[in-house]
């Protein structure tokens, strides 16, 4: 510890380690995220918001909605996101690729909202205007296509015993 | 009680240093009382929504982000910075150098924060955790604190001892690491923002780094400083304390993905900080071991620092258990979440922060403080305060938690039967507000005595403690 220069050094490691280790270690993972062009739908999954949407979403983050709602479906078997009909598969990372800010929130004082969408809500336009980006936001909120990485992973009966190929 | 004095535990270092540092710890207290308000506010709305609610620059979102705001960069980092400084002058054995910058450093700061609370009222807000201060005060942020940060780092590399104390690591990692973390942090989600869910990663990264490298390192420099010298005492287990601070830098930001459990995100982020959560516990035991002498001392710092320590040890437990699935499965999502961030940051860094403040104040004005009663006030308060904030988040979180993994349960009657432990966490708010603002009236009035009584002189009406910290090592 006498040795101010190589304190300094160990503190820059230190901060590396924890900065290289979670922030670049998952950018790596999953910063070059394609989306899931489907052959037989003939488009790709997710859809880029539409621009009405897409300024929606820029409300949302600065009312700051997130403090009360989350938009992370967890998976069937893990809490009663399903059968409180918030959606029927896990959130993965690729359902947020083309959003800007996306809005995971950290607390559910009111109802999850990743599906919101495509539980059809009835829909009654406001006059502001801000309001109406923000309607036609949470319209578009909808992660119900079936990614490959979101099925829930089911062992077969080989990998069960304990066979090897 | 308020009578002039210099004396014997006034040092060199703390004359040079005293409006500079006693400018941090004002500015510091001027927002610890307005976080209060707003927090109270947006508390009230938790139970009556539509409190305040047509009014868009006080909608709950934005509330819950200004007080945030205020309450970390405003009242921790101003007060901790004052704190820190304050220790590295003194254990530098020389009076503090680039005061000036500091000063400035300070005003911009404080400038900076005025202009980003403005934004996030304004709907600038960038909507995440603990960034949520617009991109246009960001870097005027890091700059200041780069002014600010400046003399301690002065002090620690012109320091006359050949030894160097556990309070000096502490203060010089806070200094020195922020200005990376919160860079890194800017630049990896407000001026070339990564890619989806990397956001919520990043984030959690530098929420937790934010606790890890900088808060709680600089409320630790104040404990590691008072209590051995309030004590009179050489701290135990001191061999152990070089490796609790290494693990704490190294293993502490790993633990920030404990809040993505079951999220959108690699199943290793989670399993990372679970591991890490359980591995920081190292960190835990040894400043528990070093610090204990704080929990048979008396007086009001060592009050403080001894509550604070419970608290930090407390969270630290909490943080580990819930970081694991099957806890999280009740917790997340929930108040419980609020009740562990509020007890971090409110009863281990505040309160410690509270304990080396009641030390320092009186050595750097001159004369003990004011008012007895006044500090007695926001002792019960303040304690007062932050149990019945914790305890009844926590219990509100516990009740939400269970009834949110029942479907069969409306949200409508969660909101229900959660309403009378939000009612008390308005309570707690009000109480804390009030316990605060007797601290500011103190500090205020005493102040104001040494200002007056600056060119005069008197005996001391301070002991001298019977131990420094350097026989500690």
């Amino acid at each position: 510890m006498k040795s101010g220069f190589f304190f300094f050094i160990g503190l820059l490691v230190a901060f590396v380690f924890g900065w290289g280790g979670v922030a670049l270690g998952s950018h790596k993972q999953l910063g070059a995220l394609a989306p899931f062009y489907d052959d037989g739908e003939g488009s790709s999954f997710p859809a880029r918001p539409q621009g009405l949407a897409a300024r929606g979403q820029l409300v949302y983050a600065d009312l700051g909605c997130a403090s009360c709602h989350t938009q992370q479906v967890r998976r069937p078997d893990f809490g009663s996101d399903k059968a409180r009909g918030w959606g029927d598969r896990q959130n993965v990372a690729r359902d947020y690729i083309y959003q800007v800010r996306p809005q995971l929130g950290e607390s559910r004082i009111g109802p999850d909202l990743a599906n919101y969408g495509a539980r059809r809500p009835a829909a009654k336009t406001p006059e502001a205007e801000r309001a109406q980006t923000l309607v036609a936001y949470l319209q578009t909120l909808n992660t119900t296509y079936e990614f490959p990485e979101a099925r829930p992973f089911v062992p077969t009966v080989a990998a069960k015993e304990g066979a090897h190929k | 009680m308020s009578s002039p004095s210099t004396n014997a535990e006034v040092t060199a270092a703390d004359q040079a240093g005293r409006w500079p540092l006693l400018l941090l710890l004002a500015s510091g207290l001027v927002w610890l009382v307005v976080s209060g308000i707003l927090a109270l506010v947006a508390s009230i709305q938790l139970h009556t929504p539509a409190f305040m609610a047509d009014c868009e620059w006080f909608t709950h979102g934005r509330l819950t982000a200004i007080a945030e705001t205020s309450f970390v960069y405003g009242w921790a980092a101003n007060a901790g910075l004052g704190i820190a400084l304050w220790v590295l002058g003194r254990l530098g054995g020389s009076p503090l150098r680039a005061l000036n910058w500091a000063v400035v450093g300070t005003l911009f700061w404080n400038t900076g924060i005025a202009l980003g609370i403005a934004g996030i009222a304004s709907g600038d807000a960038t909507s995440f955790s603990l960034l949520e201060m617009p991109r246009y005060v960001q870097p005027l942020l890091a700059a200041a604190y780069v002014a600010i940060g400046l003399s301690g780092i002065l002090a620690w590399n012109g320091r006359r001892t050949d030894g160097t104390f556990a309070s000096q690591w502490y203060a010089v990692a806070a200094l020195f690491l922020f200005p990376w973390l919160l860079i890194a942090a800017q630049s990896m989600l407000l001026w070339t923002p990564v890619r989806g869910v990397l956001q919520a990663v990043v984030v959690g990264w530098y929420v937790q780094g934010a606790f890890s490298l900088w808060l709680a390192p600089l409320a630790l420099a104040g404990a590691y400083y008072v209590v051995p010298k309030a004590t009179g005492r050489a701290l135990p287990s001191y061999e152990f304390a070089p490796l609790a601070f290494w693990t704490l830098l190294f293993v502490g930001s790993l633990t920030g993905g404990r809040h993505l459990i079951g999220g959108p995100v690699p199943a290793w982020i989670p399993t990372l900080a679970n591991a890490a959560c359980c591995m920081l516990l190292f960190h835990y035991t040894v400043v528990a071991l070093n610090l204990r002498g704080a929990f048979t001392g008396g007086g009001t710092a060592l009050r403080f620092i001894s509550f604070g320590l419970a608290a930090y040890l407390l969270g630290a437990v909490l943080d580990a258990v819930t970081s694991f699935r099957g806890v999280a499965l009740v917790t997340q999502f929930t108040y419980l979440s609020t009740a562990q961030q509020q007890l971090a940051i409110y009863g281990g860094i505040s309160m410690l922060l509270f304990g080396s403040i009641y030390f320092a104040v009186p050595r750097l004005t001159g004369q003990a403080w004011s008012s007895g009663a006044l500090l007695k006030g926001h002792v019960v308060l303040s304690m007062l305060g932050v149990l019945l904030l914790v305890g009844s988040l926590a219990a509100a979180g516990w009740t939400q938690g269970h009834e949110l993994n029942d479907a069969k349960v409306s949200f409508a009657d969660i909101g229900a039967h959660t309403r009378p432990w939000l009612l008390a966490v308005s309570v707690a708010q009000l109480t804390l507000l009030l316990g605060n603002i007797l601290l500011l009236v103190n500090f205020a009035q005493s102040v104001c005595a040494a200002c007056c009584a600056s060119s005069t002189g008197a005996q001391s009406p301070f002991r001298q403690p019977a131990a420094m910290e350097a026989h500690a090592s």
